[in-house]
């Protein structure tokens, strides 16, 4: 009886130090996430030909067409820019190239002088979605859309658009083929 | 002393130490720079400008036609103007009204930030609820600090109420409504 109960203890014990050990690496692990994000230098961009490709999370993004326009549609109502800003929307298609449990098809416009733009916070209800499914088969395409929100002054600068590496300092500016 | 007791007292001293690192690295730096503007004057505040025009008193919040709220202090209103005329976002992250006496409003009813994106300016509707008694060199305050605090920035704007005036400052807002349609509005920078 006493060694079973010893061998209970035993197992707790090692179940608690395993706890503790897992919580140690992740506080060291947040620590040296935060303090790498802080001190890493700026994304480097770089500008890729016409109609290539970029790969981010198991996903190999095209982008198709890059279009401004004074309004964007949510749902059936239209939605003006903000004034002296254009709505820009960029079309790509995706390609699942690998298994991925976590996708956010995260990409940023860049403009001149190395301005960059996410898409807004405002939610509106467009047809096309902004990612792959979650569980999106490997092989299969899909088209994805999203838009951004842009100073008027800044359009004819766009370079493209970059989609978002969680891997490397770099990150592909994908311009629509020819 | 037993193993396990050791083990304990380790375990404790542990999470003793990674609580008091996390509440000193969050807490606010005393490391900052206050730039000080004029009201309606924008000055540079982070990496863009910033400032305060458009001051109003009033008892009483009205939006599209319909009283939203009403006080027996006194509710003061401003435009506080964010602009990110280069390749980041300028953020404040709090809001405050500052008092006489070392004391301290926060905004009434507001969203957590006000922030310009790049190229962006940001005007936002900035609410307050005072103490009528306590008016005198109310001066806004904004601040950029964030959950791992380091060197910040302050914006403050003092607001044109001095004692010689507060009194017709506190009697003007009686009774008198501030109408807002829209908290926030974004431009593009020409």
């Amino acid at each position: 009886m006493s060694g079973l109960d010893g061998a209970a203890r035993a197992g707790r014990r090692s179940w608690w130090a395993t706890a503790v050990a897992v919580l140690l690496v992740a506080l060291y692990l947040v620590w040296w996430l935060t303090f790498t994000r802080m001190h890493l230098p700026p994304t480097r961009f770089v500008q890729r030909p016409p109609g290539a490709t970029a790969t981010s999370q198991g996903a190999e993004f095209r982008l198709v067409s890059l279009q401004q326009t004074e309004q964007l549609s949510d749902g059936d109502e239209p939605v003006a820019a903000a004034a002296e800003a254009v709505w820009v929307v960029a079309r790509f298609t995706v390609t699942v190239r690998a298994a991925e449990a976590v996708r956010s098809c995260a990409v940023r416009l860049v403009g001149p002088e190395g301005r960059t733009w996410e898409k807004p916070a405002a939610y509106l209800s467009r047809e096309t979605p902004d990612c792959v499914p979650r569980d999106a088969a490997v092989g299969a395409v899909f088209p994805v859309e999203t838009f951004f929100e842009v100073p008027r002054a800044d359009v004819a600068g766009l370079r493209g658009v970059a989609v978002t590496r969680y891997d490397a300092g770099t990150e592909s500016v994908l311009v629509p083929g020819s | 002393m037993s193993r396990r007791r050791v083990v304990g007292v380790v375990t404790a001293l542990v999470c003793v130490t990674v609580v008091a690192l996390g509440t000193r690295v969050s807490e606010e730096s005393a490391d900052y720079a206050v730039h000080r503007a004029p009201l309606g004057v924008l000055v540079d505040y982070d990496a863009g400008r910033a400032g305060v025009d458009a001051v109003e008193v009033g008892t009483r919040l009205v939006r599209n036609g319909q009283v939203t709220a009403q006080t027996t202090g006194v509710f003061v209103a401003l435009r506080l103007h964010v602009q990110a005329p280069g390749t980041e976002e300028v953020r404040f992250q709090q809001v405050a009204l500052l008092a006489q006496g070392s004391t301290s409003y926060a905004g009434y009813g507001l969203g957590s930030t006000v922030g310009a994106e790049p190229g962006f300016e940001t005007t936002r509707l900035v609410l307050f609820e005072v103490s009528p008694g306590r008016i005198t060199d109310l001066t806004f305050e904004g601040r950029n600090t964030k959950i791992v605090s380091g060197f910040h920035q302050r914006l403050q704007v003092h607001l044109g109420i001095t004692a010689a005036n507060a009194a017709g400052w506190a009697a003007a807002a009686q009774g008198r409504e501030i109408a807002y349609e829209a908290d926030e509005v974004t431009r593009g920078l020409g």
